[in-house]
């Protein structure tokens, strides 16, 4: 029994090993397997001996002849050649035109991308269109540039007529003039101040908002409290405008200069000028002149109810400041300079004279994008068209 | 014949030397399709589009057994006309043994030392032997045709065939027991000379 279920443990691993032992294809272990096996099971012996009686019949087959021959002639050859199939059994003229239909599938999808490419993604036309934003920032930072020139220039004559106008006015003068002195240090209290606004204006449009507020009414605190709420205000981003980065007060002419006859009073000609200081670097900063213009409100209200400093004691302040060097201004130079400086960068800023400038240049690349669609098209033709021939030769290789 | 000379003119576009090796080769190619398809017509049509495909890529041949290389593709082509009859199923294998028994192509060769009968006995046993064949699969008909009727050893076969040894093994061993367990069934038809077992 045992020795049974170990001959049917190995039963059907026996019998597949019995058509190649008659062969003489098996290895010595299988051999002598097998040999055990068939000693053991006379089933086996009679399975193996009908296996070789069928494989000896099988053998036995006559060979059949051949109903004619299989020769070839000049005409099988001639009716098998025309018919290549290669590349998914097409006809040659079935590959050529696919081939021909993508590649001007090709040419025009080229053609299209390049033309639908122009109008909006080009860099040069981002660039076109930045160039008028950047001129109406340009223009409205050239405007503070210009409004302290025009200052300037209306103190120029101005000036002249202040010499000629009442006393009562000084007051009024030295009082904007106090003002910029303690924006400008004047004395050790202030300096901490003035490094405040020294270190955290550290934007154009800040210095310009600590202009306006240098232009303000004389009173330390409200000057102070405005110093700090244009501190916080100089954290808000605001363009570059590079033109406003001097903040200067008006220069120590116009300060000294006084509104010209008839006009109002001085208090409230430089609260307008101010104001519209204030107004013209909103249009640029209009964070920053927000608290600005607030500034000025707030000073102006301080500068009407506090009593005006002596105007000499508000000279010698203004000189002490002239010859401390405030960080918060661009530099300590005689008006002049200032103004000067003022309108340094004005040419380098993008200006609306500049922008057809960049529009032309902007005109300049589309040709060369024209070019290169033209040669990625063309490029593309020609690796459709190598790619193709490459398929239909190795479909004809391939014919069996 | 100096077949490596023929081949290579045959390679260089020589019909005629083409031809010597069909010659040379178109008795075993029949003989191959004939048993694996079990019916003559269907035979030669497989050889003769065999020899027009081994004719267009003679240039492939880089050299071995130019005997196994044309036997792959006498192979191929019988599995072609196996796949087209079975999907033109008008008449079933055993029919088409029995409709070509009269033109069974064994009448055409003469054996003198056999008697009568016995050559009737013996037509009769190739025809069951052929009917067996014809029950096995495709896989296991072509292995047992090309060993056992042909004589080709394994590793012949197993080049002809392109499958691994042991797969030419288990394919061998099981188309013969199928034949085996066939004729075991039409015992009472196989001449008592001829039967498997012992009575």
């Amino acid at each position: 029994m045992a020795e049974n279920q170990n001959h049917q443990l190995n039963t059907d691993q026996i019998r597949e090993l019995l058509s190649p032992y008659l062969d003489d294809e098996v290895t010595a272990e299988e051999r002598s397997q097998v040999e055990q096996a068939l000693t053991a099971s006379t089933e086996l012996q009679r399975e193996l001996e009908a296996l070789r009686r069928t494989v000896a019949l099988v053998a036995a087959l006559p060979p059949v002849s051949a109903p004619r021959p299989f020769t070839l002639t000049e005409a099988d050859v001639k009716i098998a050649a025309p018919a290549p199939k290669g590349f998914f059994g097409w006809p040659a003229w079935a590959k050529s035109m696919a081939g021909l239909a993508v590649a001007l599938l090709c040419v025009v999808a080229a053609a299209g991308v390049f033309l639908t490419a122009q109008p909006s993604s080009s860099p040069q036309a981002l660039e076109v269109a930045q160039a008028p934003p950047e001129a109406t920032v340009a223009a409205p930072a050239a405007q503070p540039v210009e409004a302290p020139a025009a200052a300037q220039q209306e103190a120029a004559p101005a000036e002249s007529a202040d010499r000629e106008a009442p006393p009562a006015e000084e007051p009024a003068t030295a009082e904007a003039m106090a003002g910029a002195a303690q924006v400008v240090p004047a004395t050790p209290s202030a300096e901490a101040t003035v490094a405040d606004l020294a270190v955290e204006p550290a934007t154009p449009a800040d210095e310009v908002a600590a202009a306006g507020a240098n232009q303000a009414g004389p009173a330390r605190e409200a000057n102070q409290s405005d110093l700090a709420n244009q501190s916080a205000a100089a954290e808000a981003p605001a363009p570059a405008v590079a033109v406003t980065t001097t903040p200067t007060p008006a220069s120590p002419p116009a300060m000294l200069a006084a509104p010209a006859a008839g006009e109002p009073p001085h208090e409230k000609t430089t609260a307008g000028a101010e104001a519209e200081t204030n107004q013209l670097t909103a249009e640029s900063v209009p964070a920053p002149s927000e608290e600005a213009a607030a500034a000025a409100a707030g000073n102006e209200e301080a500068a009407k109810s506090s009593q005006a400093p002596p105007a000499t004691a508000a000279i010698e302040a203004y000189q002490t400041a002239e010859t401390t060097t405030p960080t918060a201004t661009a530099s300590p130079q005689p008006a002049n300079t200032l103004v000067a400086m003022l309108t340094l960068p004005a040419p380098t800023t993008p200006t609306p004279a500049a922008s057809p400038a960049a529009v032309s240049e902007s005109g300049s690349p589309p040709a060369n994008n024209g070019g290169t669609g033209v040669g990625l098209a063309v490029i593309g033709v020609l690796v459709v068209a190598g790619l193709g021939y490459w398929l239909i030769r190795r479909g004809q290789k391939h014919t069996p | 014949m100096d077949e490596t000379r023929v081949i290579k003119e045959a390679q260089k576009g020589s019909l005629a030397a083409f031809n010597q090796l069909v010659m040379a080769y178109q008795g075993t190619a029949y003989n191959v399709a004939y048993r694996v398809i079990g019916n003559g017509d269907a035979a030669a049509d497989a050889c003769q589009d065999a020899f027009l495909k081994a004719y267009q890529a003679i240039k492939q041949y880089r050299g071995g057994s130019f005997k196994s290389w044309l036997l792959r593709i006498v192979t191929n082509a019988c599995y072609d006309q196996l796949r087209y009859k079975s999907r033109r199923p008008a008449t079933s294998l055993e029919d088409l043994v029995d409709e070509n028994s009269d033109d069974d192509p064994d009448e055409k060769l003469i054996n003198d030392s056999e008697r009568p009968e016995d050559s009737i006995l013996r037509g009769e046993l190739n025809d069951l032997i052929q009917l067996g064949i014809n029950h096995l699969p495709e896989d296991q008909r072509m292995v047992l045709v090309l060993s056992d009727v042909q004589g080709f050893s394994y590793q012949e076969v197993a080049e002809i065939v392109g499958q691994p040894l042991g797969t030419i093994k288990s394919r061998l061993s099981r188309g013969r027991q199928r034949l085996r367990d066939f004729l075991l069934a039409q015992q009472e038809l196989l001449p008592s000379q001829y039967r498997l077992h012992d009575e």
